[in-house]
């Protein structure tokens, strides 16, 4: 339950407000459950209406992590949106400070915030550690080695080898992302494809029920 | 645009007309044309014209930069190379270009960060800035810019052959379905008369047409999805919203 709080808590969510609302949905299906075992007086429909609480909690519930992924592939977007620019200032010799700083306006709101919080802690502490709270963010692997390569860049004054590591790291990077991102979108596409065969299922039903009702008013 | 209305009504009535074959039931083939034609007037134009807008933009956007950064790295002056870059605007760039003649070539260029909203312009206009009060080779300046550009109209144009291969595959795999149906009209004959005229078919048969109507409207949700090539740009409303 502490899990499913702050899983919502991070989304942005309200988790009372969340509850509250499954439990509304819950027992609006209960209520129409019962009114229409009372009416129809049928086990059938009281079966329906389990089967259609359990399809809504667990859609209910499942959004969560679907929400979660496209926080999650955002934010990574918005990174590589936001260094591929930072990419074109630190080859045009900046700092990387001052890389930083004057990109600030391509960014993200959210990205934003985070580019800020790095800028005021490397005035401070002039460690690797703000660069991995930065990059703790991403929860990415990769987005960390990248991270690292960008303090390397201040450890060693914009040494051409280093933006040059900073430049490859980036680069792979950015084009797993947009291969994953490309695969993800025509994925749908093809779902939306296979829907055909949805449309074949009920021509089927259409017409097994027709003849089967044929057959009855023949016999 | 007339053009478009014609054709969205043409399709609806092609819907219309092959519900009314399969059918024989006017009241549910009004019920089809109706929603077909209010789906493409309503929601499908809309979604058409802000695509259409994405892509023109930013392919304009893209040669307007890579032409630009060429021809004054030769020239060396913006008010040459702006002027010889608009033989080639479209209609309404020149519009906006008009719209901003008092402003000199300089403030014109920078202006139009307005009109493209593509990020890759504000990194052109920050670069152009360096290159006219500090000096350089502009070239080297942009040649990461030029690069990502070509990243991205390159994802673009394999979207654009991609994703229309993949809308025509869709409607193929539905035709198949319609074509089982009128199929089953034509040789079904007096079996397939009798199922007509029992009193759940018309209602099923527009339930696969509106499941049809459906998934059309998903997969051209998906089809004019174009944020992951520029964020930026926003529809009328949105602007309106902002």
């Amino acid at each position: 339950m502490k899990k499913l709080k702050n899983k919502i808590e991070n989304l942005g969510l309200n988790y009372k407000k969340e509850m509250i609302m499954f439990f509304i949905g819950f027992s609006l299906i209960v209520l129409l459950a019962i009114v229409s075992l009372m009416v129809l007086k049928n086990a059938l429909s009281s079966l329906l209406a389990f089967f259609l609480l359990v399809v809504f909690t667990f859609v209910y519930f499942y959004r969560y992590s679907v929400m979660e992924d496209s926080k999650k592939t955002k934010n990574i977007d918005n990174f590589i949106e936001y260094f591929s620019y930072f990419r074109i200032y630190i080859f045009n010799g900046e700092s990387v400070y001052s890389a930083l700083e004057k990109t600030l306006e391509f960014s993200d709101y959210q990205i934003k915030g985070y580019v800020e919080g790095l800028i005021s802690e490397i005035n401070d502490d002039k460690t690797i550690a703000p660069f991995m709270r930065f990059s703790n963010f991403f929860n990415n692997k990769l987005i960390e080695e990248i991270m690292i390569s960008i303090y390397e860049m201040i450890e060693n004054g914009n040494d051409s080898n280093y933006i040059n590591q900073f430049t490859s790291l980036f680069e792979d990077f950015k084009l797993r992302t947009n291969k994953e991102n490309e695969a993800k979108r025509l994925g749908k596409f093809d779902k939306y494809t296979m829907s055909s065969l949805v449309g074949s299922g009920i021509i089927m039903i259409i017409l097994v029920y027709g003849i089967i009702n044929l057959i009855g008013t023949m016999l | 645009m007339v053009k478009r209305l014609f054709i969205y009504f043409f399709i609806s009535l092609l819907f219309g007309g092959l519900f009314f074959y399969l059918t024989d039931n006017i009241i549910m083939t009004i019920v089809i044309f109706s929603a077909y034609l209010l789906y493409f007037l309503v929601i499908f134009e809309k979604k058409f014209r802000f695509y259409s807008l994405i892509i023109s933009k930013t392919k304009e956007c893209i040669s307007f930069i890579n032409n630009f950064i060429i021809t004054i790295s030769i020239n060396k002056s913006i008010t040459t190379t702006f002027n010889s870059l608009s033989s080639s605007f479209s209609d309404s760039l020149v519009e906006q270009v008009n719209s901003i003649n008092q402003l000199n070539d300089e403030e014109k260029v920078m202006y139009l960060d307005n009109y493209f909203e593509n990020h890759l312009y504000t990194a052109f206009t920050k670069i152009l800035k360096q290159f006219v009060y500090e000096g350089g080779n502009i070239l080297d300046s942009s040649h990461q810019l030029i690069f990502d550009s070509r990243i991205v109209d390159e994802n673009l144009e394999n979207y654009l052959s991609i994703s229309r291969a993949k809308v025509f595959q869709f409607y193929l795999m539905w035709s198949i379905c319609f074509a089982i149906m009128i199929i089953m009209h034509l040789f079904l004959g007096e079996y397939y008369t009798k199922i007509c005229a029992m009193e759940y078919f018309p209602y099923s048969v527009a339930c696969l047409f509106l499941i049809f109507l459906i998934c059309q409207a998903l997969i051209f949700n998906c089809f004019f999805n174009l944020s992951f090539v520029n964020k930026e740009i926003k529809n009328e409303k949105t602007k309106k919203q902002n």
